[in-house]
């Protein structure tokens, strides 16, 4: 991989020559390989090597940002000499103080690199995506029409103008396989997502073995109708995705210095359960987001979002940390699920791993405590609405339970409800936590979180 | 390039590749974001990268460099045919681009005025004037405005001999206001975008656009909740356009189809709709975010048939779902940039307008729902279930629209609800965006349509 350490020297250098009061410079590199399964067979292998770089530079309060792939080093000076040119053009930016300021970096973060994965070619991914499909098409006829294996290798460099020089290097894992089961008329589909920076541990086989239960229960689903309203479990990968669109909105200091946090007045209220607690945590082992330094090179801290239902902090990157005079670290580029383009954008404020503690009930044991009550296995898009914290979801599996037990799989129907309000009404919390991938897999930010049991939400059928 | 592209697809086929291509791109991306009155990023991003791609057997291999010497060409050239080679065995099915046609072509960009012949002053200085604009009301907390410029150049080389080279160029203007009363927000938002230069934002009143945005966030602070259940809907150019792209688009891509992912698998020639439902995909379009020239193999875009009078035509196509469904390709092979892989992807998708005005579909409507934007939509070609999610709406009562209803989601069975279409209106909108294929890879596609009236499950909170 390309030198990036060098790249950044030569652009703080040049800049300094340049005269900018502060310049920032983010290099990075990567490696990454795919494997595609159409048709349950082998169908297109990727291998791809790249490097780019994002430099923001100030002339005294004028901010100009740009990026480049970097084929040689030319390509980061002419960068640099694009920042320029844009800060002299942009009107003065009130608010921009510095970049960050060097900050010794105590924390360690384990399990973030996994060697396996630069030594692993598309080949080898290949392998190991038929395991899930032999796996998942041990089912008579389930197929598996589409899924993929990715995994990337980094390095990334951040350097400043206040002397400030850090690093991290990671691997990043994502798969995405669906199967299909038909009969009768009617087809079941079965999704799963991994998140990972660790390819070994990876139970390729069961995860086969769980898109292809996933198919059977979609299959075996019928069309909701009518209304109810009764306890949710929401299954822990979609509670996660739902937090990601609303809960990281609303803690976020960005939002907060702009008042658009609905939040944004609210630290020190009892807002939600007494059981509810949020964490980030940028030093979670083997988290999609975890490193020792955010990606502005400031040290990562653990912080306490929500405390037993009240709101204690929102997070900053240094630019909103400085206009709201609060520690920074969560400045951010990296995507969750791919390194890729992460130099194209400046770093702006996002959660890390967003993270609610597991509680002690297992996900049965959470069902066998409702009398009546719905099961959310999988929505199509589990994303709420970041002001208002509302949400009208459309179910793709789900189960309604009776007496403690499933007594039937739903799907054509929508869970309304609002998830702000729901966080002030959870009835259980379960100890199955697992990721909830952001909306889109190049975005910042991972959910980490159990199932969890709420009250106040609607099923609606289509009658 | 075009030289250095020629040797790696030489040095593919020299290894055994049975087709290849080469790509050269060069994307620049320029934006302007305001927040509340302050600039709060400008920036510039140049993106550079070669994607050699071989076929042998049934089995494809891809491999990008942004190293864009002869060497670091013919390196990747390697590694595409032995990805390749490695998993050929492993696929049963052969794949024979033989019907592909040669083409030399160089086409510009058909814009008039291109955007980096404008100076920033004039961009910035209309990006300012769109966010004050916003803010008509001091309930109006947060005013973002966004200009961007995305001026991309391709080479193509491939083993049929087509040497092509052409240039998209896009503009886009965004707005986006919340507003709060109390503990209460809620926001509203417009975006214009197309393939067109700087003329597009010349066209623009940013008062008139600021001022919408603003009054419209203002309004939903008085919006009462939506209702829930089976209504009828007078669903917007937007929405309706969700239900051609997310719903009966993805599940026509022929990619779905060959795979027998696609619930219209073996729908040519049955009836999906009333016959008031045409619809089609247009990568011709002019103006419209999703034309393109040509499609990421070299194949011109086209005009495609999907729905015709409610009856189901056909699919959009690659050149390996041509050849493999023995069709001809339909210029949809498109891949996110030169280190993605190529799927069957939309332009621009729409139904086609109809003979009611809408005046006259709120008029016939007893009870109901107006739709107004929206916030976004999800695919799902295996069920064929719709979901999408208005920004707002209003309720329609006696043939009247009355009181504002903020975001909610409609669903349900696509071929049921375009089964209850009756009103088709003769107004027609195209909205422009990026779509994702699964998880990712996101091109610049438009939807919209006309207003269409339709029973739909509508729920929101």
């Amino acid at each position: 991989m390309m030198d990036l350490g060098s790249v950044n020297e030569r652009v703080i250098s040049k800049a300094t020559k340049e005269g900018v009061s502060a310049v920032e410079s983010f290099s990075v590199s990567w490696r990454s390989k795919s494997a595609y399964i159409e048709d349950s067979r082998p169908n297109f292998a990727i291998e791809d090597e790249q490097s780019g770089m994002g430099v923001k530079v100030a002339l005294g309060k004028k901010v100009g940002f740009a990026s480049s792939s970097l084929q040689k080093d030319e390509d980061a000076l002419a960068a640099l000499d694009a920042a320029i040119k844009i800060a002299k053009l942009s009107p003065e930016d009130t608010h921009f103080e510095s970049f960050p300021p060097i900050k010794e970096v105590t924390g360690s973060v384990e399990g973030v690199y996994d060697g396996t994965i630069p030594e692993s070619s598309s080949v080898d991914l290949m392998d190991r995506a038929m395991i899930v499909v032999e796996s998942a098409t041990a089912t008579k006829d389930m197929e598996v029409p589409k899924g993929m294996i990715r995994a990337q290798d980094y390095e990334f460099r951040i350097s400043n103008s206040t002397g400030l020089e850090n690093g991290h290097r990671g691997t990043l894992l994502f798969l995405s396989f669906s199967s299909k089961i038909a009969e009768g008329g009617k087809s079941g589909e079965g999704i799963e997502k991994v998140y990972s920076t660790q390819l070994k541990g990876i139970d390729f086989e069961s995860i086969g073995e769980k898109i292809s239960s996933r198919a059977i229960n979609t299959i075996n689903a019928t069309a909701f109708k009518g209304k109810l309203e009764a306890p949710v479990i929401i299954a822990n990968s979609e509670l996660g995705q739902m937090l990601l669109s609303s809960v990281a909105f609303a803690v976020s200091g960005e939002h907060v210095n702009k008042k658009r946090s609905p939040w944004a007045d609210k630290i020190g209220s009892k807002m939600f359960s007494e059981s509810l607690n949020i964490k980030d945590d940028p030093l979670l082992p083997g988290g999609m987001q975890s490193a020792p330094i955010d990606d502005e090179g400031t040290p990562a801290v653990r912080k306490t979002l929500v405390e037993k239902g009240v709101l204690k902090q929102f997070i900053y990157d240094h630019y909103n940390a400085q206009i709201a005079e609060q520690e920074g670290g969560n400045g951010f580029r990296r995507g969750v699920g791919t390194i890729e383009k992460s130099h194209f954008i400046p770093a702006s404020c996002s959660v890390s791993n967003l993270t609610i503690p597991p509680g002690s009930k297992g996900l049965d044991e959470m069902i066998s405590e409702l009398d009546k009550g719905i099961y959310v296995e999988k929505f199509a898009a589990p994303e709420v609405n970041q002001f208002s914290g509302a949400f009208g979801l459309e179910v793709r599996n789900a189960a309604l339970i009776e007496k403690g037990e499933i007594r039937e799989y739903v799907k054509f129907a929508l869970l309304t409800g609002n998830l702000y309000e729901g966080l002030g009404k959870v009835l259980m919390i379960g100890n199955d936590s697992a990721i909830g991938g952001p909306w889109m897999v190049s975005s910042p930010g991972a959910a980490y979180c159990p199932s969890v049991a709420f009250d106040g939400f609607q099923l609606v059928g289509q009658e | 390039m075009m030289e250095r592209l020629s040797k790696s697809v030489e040095k593919t086929l020299e290894m055994g590749a049975h087709f290849a291509d080469a790509r050269f791109e060069d994307r620049k991306i320029s934006t302007i974001f305001v927040v509340n009155d302050e600039l709060r990023d400008y920036q510039n991003m140049s993106m550079k990268g070669v994607g050699i791609r071989a076929l042998v057997g049934g089995s494809w291999g891809l491999s990008s460099t942004s190293r864009l010497d002869t060497d670091s060409l013919l390196e990747a050239a390697e590694r595409a045919v032995r990805i390749a080679k490695h998993n050929a065995g492993k696929v049963e099915k052969k794949v024979s681009l033989d019907s592909a046609k040669s083409m030399k072509k160089s086409l510009a960009a058909r814009v008039k005025k291109n955007p980096l012949d404008v100076d920033s002053e004039s961009k910035l200085s209309f990006v300012m004037d769109l966010t004050k604009a916003q803010k008509v009301d001091d309930r109006v907390v947060n005013t973002n405005s966004r200009y961007g410029e995305k001026i991309y150049n391709f080479l193509l080389v491939n083993s049929f001999g087509s040497e092509l080279e052409w240039e998209e160029i896009r503009t886009f203007a965004f707005a986006h206001s919340v507003a709060a009363e109390g503990d209460k927000r809620e926001f509203s938002y417009d975006v214009k975008d197309g393939t067109k230069g700087f003329e597009l934002i010349e066209e623009i009143d940013p008062n008139a656009m600021g001022e919408k945005v603003g009054n419209e966030s203002i309004e939903l602070l008085g919006a009462k909740r939506p209702p829930n259940g089976m209504m009828t809907v007078v669903a917007d150019p937007d929405i309706s356009g969700l239900l051609a792209h997310e719903v009966m688009g993805h599940a026509s891509e022929a990619d779905e189809v060959v795979k027998k992912r696609s619930f219209l698998t073996p729908m040519v020639g049955k009836r999906v709709a009333t016959d008031l439902i045409s619809m089609v995909d247009d990568g011709t379009y002019p103006g419209a975010n999703g034309m393109i020239p040509f499609d990421s193999e070299g194949t011109p875009s086209a005009h495609t048939s999907i729905i015709e009078k409610g009856v189901f035509r056909g699919y959009m196509h690659s050149l390996e779902t041509a050849a493999e469904m023995g069709v001809e390709p339909t210029g949809n092979g498109r891949a996110e940039d030169f280190s993605r892989r190529v799927w069957v992807r939309m332009t621009n998708t729409y139904f086609k307008k109809g003979s009611d005005s809408l005046d006259e579909m709120i008029e016939e409507t007893k009870e109901g729902v107006l739709t107004s934007k929206a916030m976004r939509g999800m695919e799902d070609p295996v069920g064929g279930g719709f979901e999408a999610v208005a920004l707002k709406g209003y309720l329609i009562k006696n043939g009247e629209v009355t009181d504002p209803i903020p975001s909610f989601t409609l669903t349900g069975s696509a071929l049921d609800i375009l089964n209850t279409v009756d009103l088709v209106s003769k107004e027609f909108e195209l909205s422009g965006g990026t779509c994702g294929k699964g998880d990712e890879d996101w091109v610049n596609v438009s939807s919209g349509g006309p207003f269409i009236r339709a029973k739909i499950v509508v729920g929101g909170a």
